[in-house]
């Protein structure tokens, strides 16, 4: 739990201060260093300088006091794979940050609609939510992403990326919102604001919305992590972010090239931030279950 | 019993046209259909192009046009694949069987290796512990990108490819299948053993299985009593694993070309070539809506509780 805690907030700091913390841009090509491995310093001279001023004015971490210092090696075009990852992680972190906020947004109003509407209209809502669970995701994925043009702006692909997954994630939340709900209602103090007469409205913010919060607090934990794997793979598939821009997924597709992958493993170490990442917001989420005594499927 | 087989049938279908109407919106929304190119011929009228969207019937209202997709989809006509130049439905008839071989040996790695984590009763503390809270977590935290890239490294670093070799051959096949399958079944092992896991440690703990096995009944028998329950929940599990195996495979697909439908609807995807893209998501949705009907009737055999009509 504690090691959880260090490391997002390690994460985040790398990804905030990325500028600061490598001494390269994001873009910066280097064709006379492609493919280096990691910690790969030449000409090697002397041990790194801490806080020293780069070529581009400004303070870094670390920096090679001449030559070049590569602390995770470089890709096939020579860029610092350790910065990408840094300015990678904004993006990835924010695909599932975002995403999930929209999520549980969308899935909270169909389960509230379905558990409070009851009759036909909670059918018509679980059935959809039934048949959105049963579809493989990443089909869907693919052939929502082709509904929108290819060449976009990042900035575009990012709402676009974060829109479909909210699309096809909030049946999983409509579904436990709704059993939430319905036991709620049953529970003696809705059934008094039911019998005063409240309005629908202010059953929903008074009542019901404190209810959920713990629910949104485990699920929305859990749900980073499975959003920010989406964004892996279809980053990784090219339906993702664009290149040159960074993000964990599109770093990974260096990989599917046998050559590169068998010549520079060290390509995959994103991969050690992803499943850290994972891994993290997982325990986490375990740990707030535990403290907030909610069940998720 | 027959009613609920029934119920479960129905619910299926139910999910294909729900399914089969969603992909017919997806569609009509995508951007251009074969037509629009003609429009950058200024030789071509408009009115002729008109005139070939008439003749296909896009004219008609929307419901008209669906159940004419659909007559045609269900008499196996997908289309015709511009770019790939061949008709949508052999190729995809094709590809299936190769998606079908990668999903079965998938699931077969999944079981075993499940079978193998699942047995507390053989494990030390020590061992157990390390595996519910270390091993097992990490491994639900895997990407399919990562265990397929990682696997077709370690692959090619022990196996350095031979080229030439007799494609087709059964031996070949299975040697294509069995890494990408291991690459696949380590987030599914993952999943299913950690549910499964608990269900173990539970019948273990219950009365019948303690009294049985301080009586000396032998392993098999243990082992007979013991699983019997825990099938319900096992078959429940392997039905919410058919939609991440089937996201799982156009990954690995990918990565270790092999040419299935996850391959073909990604590069249709990338070619924006429509009717494809249309019928490979169609295809591997159905592929998971069929597998799940086959679960649910599967858990009917093995829970006589569900046999009785539901109240």
């Amino acid at each position: 739990m504690r090691a959880a805690l260090l490391f997002l907030a390690l994460l985040c700091c790398l990804a905030g201060c990325a500028p600061f913390v490598s001494p390269y841009a994001p873009h910066e090509q280097d064709r006379q260093n492609v493919l280096r491995p990691p910690l790969f310093h030449s000409p090697h001279n002397g041990p790194l300088q801490w806080f020293g001023l780069g070529p581009d004015g400004r303070r870094h971490l670390y920096r090679a006091r001449s030559g070049k210092f590569f602390l995770l090696g470089t890709d096939i075009f020579g860029r610092d794979l350790f910065t990408r990852i840094c300015y990678g992680a904004r993006i990835s972190l924010a695909v599932g940050l975002l995403g999930t906020f929209l999520t549980l947004l969308a899935g909270t109003f169909v389960g509230l609609l379905a558990a409070i509407a009851g009759g036909w209209m909670d059918s018509v809502c679980m059935e959809m939510t039934n048949f959105v669970l049963s579809l493989p995701t990443l089909f869907l994925l693919l052939a929502l992403r082709a509904l929108f043009p290819w060449e976009v702006t990042t900035v575009a692909i990012y709402l676009i990326l974060v829109s479909i997954l909210a699309l096809t994630g909030w049946a999983d939340v409509a579904r436990m919102v709704r059993a939430k709900v319905l036991l709620m209602k049953s529970e003696e103090y809705v059934q008094a604001a039911l019998a005063i007469g409240v309005s629908p409205a202010r059953l929903i913010w008074r009542h019901l919305v404190p209810g959920l919060i713990p629910y949104w607090l485990v699920q929305g934990t859990l749900l980073i992590p499975a959003f920010l794997m989406s964004e892996v793979t279809l980053s990784f598939l090219g339906a993702g972010i664009p290149e040159p821009d960074a993000s964990w997924g599109n770093i990974l597709r260096q990989g599917l090239s046998l050559t590169v992958l068998t010549a520079s493993p060290w390509i995959l170490l994103p991969g050690i931030f992803i499943i850290g990442t994972a891994v993290s917001f997982n325990a986490l989420a375990d740990c707030l279950r535990r403290l907030t005594d909610t069940e998720t499927a | 019993m027959l009613r609920s087989l029934l119920l479960r049938i129905v619910h299926a279908v139910l999910s294909l046209v729900l399914l089969s109407l969603l992909v017919f919106l997806l569609s009509r929304a995508m951007p251009g259909d074969i037509w629009t190119e003609l429009q950058m011929d200024p030789s071509i009228s408009p009115a002729t192009i008109k005139e070939l969207r008439d003749s296909y019937g896009l004219n008609r209202p929307e419901p008209i046009q669906y159940l004419l997709w659909l007559e045609q989809v269900l008499h196996g006509n997908l289309g015709y694949s511009a770019v790939e130049k061949q008709a949508v439905a052999p190729l995809l008839w094709q590809r299936l069987s190769r998606t079908v071989a990668l999903a079965t040996t998938t699931m077969v790695i999944t079981f075993v290796a499940t079978l193998i984590l699942c047995f507390p009763v053989f494990q030390r503390r020590w061992q157990q512990r390390w595996l519910d809270s270390k091993l097992i977590p990490m491994l639900l935290a895997f990407p399919v990108v990562l265990t397929c890239l990682f696997v077709n490294w370690v692959h090619i670093v022990i196996f350095p490819p031979v080229y030439g070799q007799e494609f087709g051959s059964m031996g070949y096949m299975l040697e294509r299948l069995f890494w990408p399958s291991l690459a696949l079944s380590i987030p599914l092992t993952a999943f299913l053993s950690k549910q499964m896991r608990n269900e173990t440690r539970q019948i273990l703990r219950m009365q019948y299985f303690m009294i049985a096995r301080s009586k000396g009944l032998p392993i098999p028998g243990l082992l007979r009593n013991g699983l019997k329950p825990a099938i319900p929940v096992f078959l429940n599990l392997t039905g919410f694993l058919f939609t991440s195996l089937m996201g799982g495979t156009v990954v690995a697909e990918t990565v270790f070309d092999i040419p299935g439908i996850g391959l073909l609807t990604w590069h249709a995807m990338l070619n924006r070539d429509t009717l494809l893209l249309v019928a490979g998501v169609l295809a591997g949705c159905s592929l998971v809506i069929l597998g799940n009907l086959a679960v649910d009737l599967l858990t009917i055999w093995a829970d006589p509780r569900l046999r009785k009509p539901i109240q």
